[in-house]
């Protein structure tokens, strides 16, 4: 491997005595900062220019070849629990492609800490490069309250595969509170703007929004189980595939429809499959059965260059 | 007699909220159940306590989206709007030798940071489609904001023209045509949320229109809550507004697209 890991968790503040240190709730909480960066080298081969694990967002090589490099998170410890702190920020340089995934679900789980676990995730795609993130799904737990939010900046030409899946509790239990939130956006400033506008001819704006979605849960919040937003289901998942690589082909028209589970078509270059179930493989086969055909070049298994 | 000329307007204004509240405005809102439709199709809704459910969960996601865009439109019309008056009120200045220019066209007027009012418009439509996954719902959307416009010529001097923008952003532009502030839209937008479903609910399960009218008097508090959500999130930028998503809605619109018989457009 090219590239050192550090642990690089660090406690929430210098310690001022022990008995205020038992009193004080962030005291018990974890900050922690991952980072990865991909590149492709003068022949055309990725290779990783920086991977920085941070206790608990372990950050492991496990495959890949040519412009392909996989990576596995690893879930350095138990949580996150009320109160971490969590974040990744991901670099794809021109031309390489990164595969993220997770060995395990995450379980996010109550604990002291004052406010929610939070995992922020930043990326930065770019030029006819890819990023296909596949982790498995985040359980809330019972108690739990948890905040994932990411972010991911595409050019006109790199491709996206991002994958969510959250499970409402563990089996038998009632599920926490969840807010997740997903901004895309694609850079237009390198390439002349095509902007196809409902309105007279503005000029087309140097970023441009492809998906922003929050997703609020919980059982405080009205109408989470009710027929407009989960209508009973434990289960809540989203494909989004975008860029070149996505084959609009399979969406006969501007979507397709299966039993909990819905294909659309963004106004952006790109596709969102959407589904609910009642569990975690069932939610897993909707999403597929839809977003497969349209994963075209950012399919599981990556082209390997000859 | 006090003649106080901002409560005189204050005055005024209410009206006009009334009108562009009310759901026999010919801006064609009968035709939208708001996914009303297919979840009764669905069996997911029944009776008023499943209703009751819809309502709240729509309000919290589409609803509190919808006001904080229309609240946002208003604003920014608003703001184009006094920046206009006083490009004119400087360029009327005796100093300029020129004489008076003719007033600033609305449709140039600078909004925030002077960019233009059509740029600005444009920027909230489009983090409106970023929000709207779903092209049965932009198709509904964009079908009622269209309506509206048309109505909205008719009725109030409105400064712009966009053709079909979704019904939230229109909504925004006709409040601050009608003289409306911010708030009004965002209630205007959070009442049409709930208040057009529940309406074709009554039609669809032939539910007691009195007990209905006593559900959406239950959900009044909430209503106005997410106004006042909506209107102080709506001081934000058009990218940092509220973007909350109700997974099933959007399995519904799509499924009622394909649908073979339907008696609301969505």
């Amino acid at each position: 491997m090219t590239a050192t890991a550090a642990a690089g968790a660090t406690a929430a503040a210098p310690d001022p005595a022990p008995t205020a240190r038992l009193r004080d709730p962030s005291r018990t909480a974890v900050r922690a900062r991952a980072a990865l960066r991909v590149e492709l080298d003068a022949g055309g081969t990725a290779r990783i220019a920086e991977l920085r694990s941070a206790v608990p967002v372990i950050l492991r090589r496990t495959g890949g070849s040519g412009r392909v490099v996989v990576i596995h998170l690893v879930g350095g410890a138990g949580g996150p629990l009320a109160g971490d702190d969590l974040g990744l920020d991901i670099t794809v340089g021109a031309g390489a492609h990164l595969v993220v995934r997770s060995v395990a679900a995450t379980v996010a789980l109550p604990g002291h800490g004052a406010g929610p676990s939070t995992f922020a995730v930043h990326a930065q795609v770019g030029p006819a490069a890819a990023l296909t993130w596949l982790p498995e799904p985040t359980v809330v737990a019972a108690g739990a309250r948890h905040r994932m939010t990411t972010e991911i900046t595409l050019t006109p030409d790199s491709s996206l595969r991002y994958r969510e899946e959250i499970l409402l509790g563990r089996f038998g239990e009632p599920g926490g509170s969840l807010t997740t939130s997903l901004r895309v956006d694609v850079d237009v400033d390198r390439e002349a703007p095509s902007a196809p506008s409902v309105h007279p001819a503005p000029p087309a704006p140097r970023r441009r929004p492809l998906l922003c979605q929050e997703l609020r849960l919980g059982p405080d919040l009205p109408g989470t189980a009710g027929p407009a937003v989960l209508a009973g289901a434990r289960a809540v998942g989203s494909v989004l595939v975008a860029g070149p690589a996505t084959s609009f082909e399979a969406l006969a028209d501007s979507g397709a429809v299966a039993e909990g589970a819905a294909a659309m078509r963004l106004v952006g270059p790109g596709a969102l499959v959407s589904a609910l179930a009642d569990d975690a493989v069932t939610l897993r086969r909707r999403l597929d059965s839809l977003a497969g055909p349209l994963t075209g070049a950012l399919a599981d298994t990556p082209p390997t260059p000859t | 007699m006090n003649a106080d000329p901002t409560t005189t307007g204050h005055v005024e204004a209410r009206a006009a909220l009334l009108l562009l509240a009310d759901g026999r405005l010919p801006a064609g809102g009968h035709a939208h159940s708001g996914g009303v439709e297919a979840a009764v199709l669905g069996g997911d809704i029944t009776g008023l306590d499943d209703l009751a459910e819809f309502l709240r969960g729509r309000l919290a996601t589409a609803g509190l989206l919808a006001a904080s865009f229309a609240a946002g439109v208003c604003r920014a019309v608003h703001a184009a709007a006094s920046a206009a008056s006083a490009a004119a009120a400087a360029s009327a200045n005796p100093a300029s030798p020129a004489g008076p220019a003719s007033p600033a066209e609305p449709a140039h007027a600078a909004g925030t940071k002077g960019v233009p009012l059509l740029d600005v418009l444009a920027a909230f439509d489009d983090e409106v489609d970023a929000r709207t996954p779903s092209p049965a719902q932009r198709a509904a959307s964009r079908a009622q904001g269209r309506a509206l416009m048309r109505v909205a010529r008719a009725a109030w001097p409105v400064p712009i023209q966009p053709s079909s923008p979704h019904h939230c952003v229109a909504l925004g532009l006709v409040a601050a045509a009608a003289g409306l502030e911010p708030r009004d839209a965002a209630l205007a937008a959070a009442h049409a949320s709930v208040n057009g479903p529940a309406t074709a609910a009554v039609r669809l399960l032939g539910l007691d229109p009195l007990a209905v009218t006593g559900l959406l008097a239950e959900i009044a508090a909430s209503v106005d809550s997410t106004a006042f959500e909506a209107d102080q999130a709506s001081l934000g930028s058009p990218a940092n507004l509220p973007a909350g998503s109700a997974p099933h809605l959007d399995l519904l619109s799509e499924r009622h697209r394909t649908a073979q018989v339907r008696m609301f457009t969505s």
